[in-house]
């Protein structure tokens, strides 16, 4: 009985965590969309080059090629909140803080990388639809870890956790993979202009 | 623990479904804005944010 109450716990606190993140990431990616069509951020050839550049530069940064710093608070979400307002109030407002994107660190430059794309898009349901995607895969360890990290007795091993999370060489990998795939697109985009490869959009010549 | 062993097949297998879902609306929302090929790539920097903390 005990045991089915703490799971239907943890299960009603990870839907709180990933609908909290969610609504702020819908958020932020929507506003930025309307901000970057508010601004008039151009929309052709060369700023999607530029994109492209800062993907390949991001990606040395990840393989340690280059050094640089990327913007960021230095700082986590409130622990305290799960204390004073209740697990599952608390997992919500966890995840619509750090969903926020800008409010809690910014360990790897990919995450810039998607807002400067949102700007360049000028479309809020574009924006937001790479925002909730960006936000979705970052809650989803938080989902999943322990399907695959459970002990016997169905309980994730702290330890476990902390060897994945650990492996710092594998998160770095994975990101230059996304560098390196954002840079192809949005090179491919660019040249598409030219009417070199794809199709353009229509109204954004 | 041998790091080769961290991850079970069964969380391999429903990271690689996820991550394949995510490619099916990645490339049928590039029919309207090929940008948005970028998907997958986005979650992955999600999920990867959480290995730099």
């Amino acid at each position: 009985m005990q045991v089915a109450q703490d799971r239907r716990r943890w299960v009603r606190a990870v839907l709180a965590y990933t609908f909290g993140g969610l609504a702020s990431a819908i958020l932020v990616g929507a506003v930025l969309g309307t901000s970057g069509r508010i601004v008039g951020t151009p929309r052709d050839a060369s700023i999607l080059w530029f994109i492209a550049v800062v993907s390949l530069l991001c990606a040395a940064r990840e393989a340690r090629w280059l050094t640089f710093d990327v913007p960021q608070r230095h700082v986590q979400t409130e622990p305290r909140w799960a204390m004073e307002f209740g697990i599952v109030p608390g997992a919500a407002m966890w995840g619509f803080h750090i969903g926020l994107g800008v409010a809690t660190r910014v360990s790897f430059s990919g995450f810039w990388v998607v807002v400067l794309t949102i700007l360049v898009l000028r479309e809020p349901l574009h924006g937001a639809l790479l925002m909730s995607t960006y936000w979705l895969g970052r809650a989803m360890p938080v989902v999943i870890a322990p399907l695959g990290l459970a002990a016997a007795n169905g309980h994730v091993r702290p330890e476990r956790l902390q060897e994945l999370y650990g492996r710092k060489d594998i998160w770095r990998r994975m990101q230059v993979s996304g560098l390196l795939w954002w840079c192809a697109v949005t090179a491919a985009v660019a040249a598409g202009y030219t009417g070199a490869i794809l199709p353009v959009p229509s109204g954004t010549r | 623990m041998h790091p080769r062993r961290m991850a079970s097949p069964r969380l391999v297998t429903i990271s690689g479904g996820l991550l394949m879902g995510v490619v099916l609306v990645a490339v049928a929302a590039a029919r309207f804005e090929p940008i948005l090929a970028v998907l997958p790539a986005a979650a992955i920097f999600g999920w990867t944010q959480v290995g730099g903390l």
